[in-house]
């Protein structure tokens, strides 16, 4: 690795000053942004330690009865929280489902969400990668059984957080902090584009901090499930996960991880066709055919449909009958 | 900074993008601790910081400042006597090479302290991290099972 200053920000102010400084970067646990730093993937001259200011390790609730979870919480912490099981099930399993214990202990969930690609063509520099400074992507005519059997961009990366898949079937909103304040967007304008972006995969500028996650009270409770098929039985990134939460008030979320560049929520009249329930097997197998009637596979990963539909019905089972 | 290292106070500046890794085996030869993928992914690292499992791989050392690191050179007691879970994983056969055993013995400790009497599939679940090239995952998992059953006979 090539040296670095490291700075443990003592407040707010601090971190976000020094993250405007040329080639700094963001650090939390370490898990991802070492690896691309051993691997020449990017450069820093300066990391900014994140964690340990004030709040960001913290779960706190809001006065709509939801939570707000510090961008430096771990993600062991957030499987483990008691607040966020009886409220947000579906989040705590997707970040039960991460990596490793060791893992779950080093990494903070602004990290789970910024994050790099694990497309192997980006991992491995290839050099016609969009995201390695290229023009196109080379696993559309290559080995792409791990890439997005959706069309989003010129790029067929998948996300790899488990996090925010539930968060996106949760409403979540992701509160970034930079020079010019606090701006607030949705999971789905966090990673808008992520496949046509060179430089990363979600919308977070270099001198900006996710200081929050929101989870609103309306979606606390009610049915949720979170589930990942995984190659291995453990310790993998998803082929395939399904987040779906049924609010108190009977609105449906349906959200799709592994198939896209961001978390990718089904069309929202299968989700109003689940939330009206009373569904049978036959029309269950016809929503999960609707919900996925526009993907476009790629030669290696039409599996990814099977698995997504078989995801989907289950969730539909759960939310709709 | 300054850390506890197997008990011991320790106080220095390493350089910033040090590893708590290199730090342990290259300037405190604390060579136990293993380097083997450096990239977080076999497990061969695993130490405890404040009691929890970590690649020290991928954790920086000034990053650690102010907290507790056990490596495998915590585990025997005075003497050098091991300590129940290092004799189990000889009585079972729980090593081939070895070169996994460190970090597999800091993850099995830091499980039994967090969960006393794991299910198998528990422990399964929580080694999953930790890589044994040479296949020796059913003799860990009889080595972890025998130290639970016999620390809750006391």
């Amino acid at each position: 690795m090539h040296p670095v200053r490291y700075h443990r920000a003592a407040n707010l102010a601090e971190a976000l000053a020094l993250l405007g400084t040329p080639d700094a970067r963001a650090i939390g646990g370490g898990t991802d942004l070492l690896v691309l730093l051993k691997e020449d993937l990017t450069r820093a001259s300066t990391l900014v330690d994140v964690r340990g200011l004030a709040l960001s390790e913290t779960v706190t609730a809001t006065d709509d009865g939801g939570l707000a979870l510090g961008g430096a919480l771990r993600i062991a912490d957030i499987a483990n929280d008691a607040a966020i099981r009886a409220a947000y099930p579906a989040l705590a399993e997707a970040a039960a489902s991460v990596g490793t214990v060791a893992l779950r202990n080093m990494g903070t969930l602004g990290g789970n969400l910024a994050q790099r690609t694990r497309c192997w063509y980006f991992r491995r520099g290839a050099p016609t990668c969009l995201k390695r400074g290229g023009s196109g992507c080379p696993a559309r005519s290559g080995a792409n059984e791990y890439h997005a059997i959706v069309e989003s961009g010129p790029c067929r990366t998948v996300h790899p957080s488990d996090p925010a898949v539930a968060l996106a079937a949760l409403d979540a909103r992701v509160e970034l902090t930079g020079p010019a304040g606090v701006r607030t967007l949705d999971i789905a304008a966090l990673f808008a584009d992520a496949a046509r972006d060179a430089t990363r995969e979600a919308a977070i500028a270099p001198d900006e901090l996710i200081t929050r996650v929101v989870l609103p009270g309306a979606r606390a409770g009610g049915v949720q499930r979170y589930e990942k098929v995984m190659q291995r039985g453990a310790y993998d990134f998803a082929l395939v996960s399904c987040a779906a939460s049924r609010a108190e008030d009977g609105t449906v979320r349906i959200v799709l991880g592994g198939v896209a560049a961001g978390p990718w929520q089904v069309n929202s009249s299968v989700e109003e066709d689940v939330a009206i329930g009373a569904l049978d097997d036959e029309s269950i197998d016809a929503l999960a055919e609707r919900a996925m009637y526009d993907v476009e596979p790629l030669a290696g990963n039409a599996y990814k449909v099977t698995i997504a539909q078989a995801l989907l019905r289950r969730a539909m089972r759960a939310l709709g009958t | 900074m300054r850390l506890t290292i197997n008990g011991r106070p320790w106080e220095g500046d390493p350089a910033g993008e040090t590893t708590l890794l290199g730090l342990l085996r290259d300037d405190l030869e604390l060579t136990g601790t293993k380097l083997s993928c450096d990239r977080g992914e076999c497990g061969a690292c695993t130490v405890q910081l404040d009691g929890r499992t970590v690649h020290a791989c991928l954790t920086l050392a000034h990053g650690c400042d102010g907290q507790a690191v056990r490596t495998v050179e915590g585990l025997a007691g005075p003497e050098g006597a091991l300590n129940d879970l290092q004799a189990a994983f000889i009585a079972h056969d729980a090593a081939q090479c070895g070169f996994c055993t460190p970090g597999q013995l800091m993850a099995a400790d830091a499980l039994l302290a967090a969960n006393p009497r794991p299910s198998d599939e528990e422990i399964r679940a929580w080694m999953a991290g930790n890589l044994c090239r040479c296949g020796t995952y059913p003799n860990i998992l009889t080595a972890i099972r025998a130290v639970a059953e016999a620390r809750s006979r006391g």
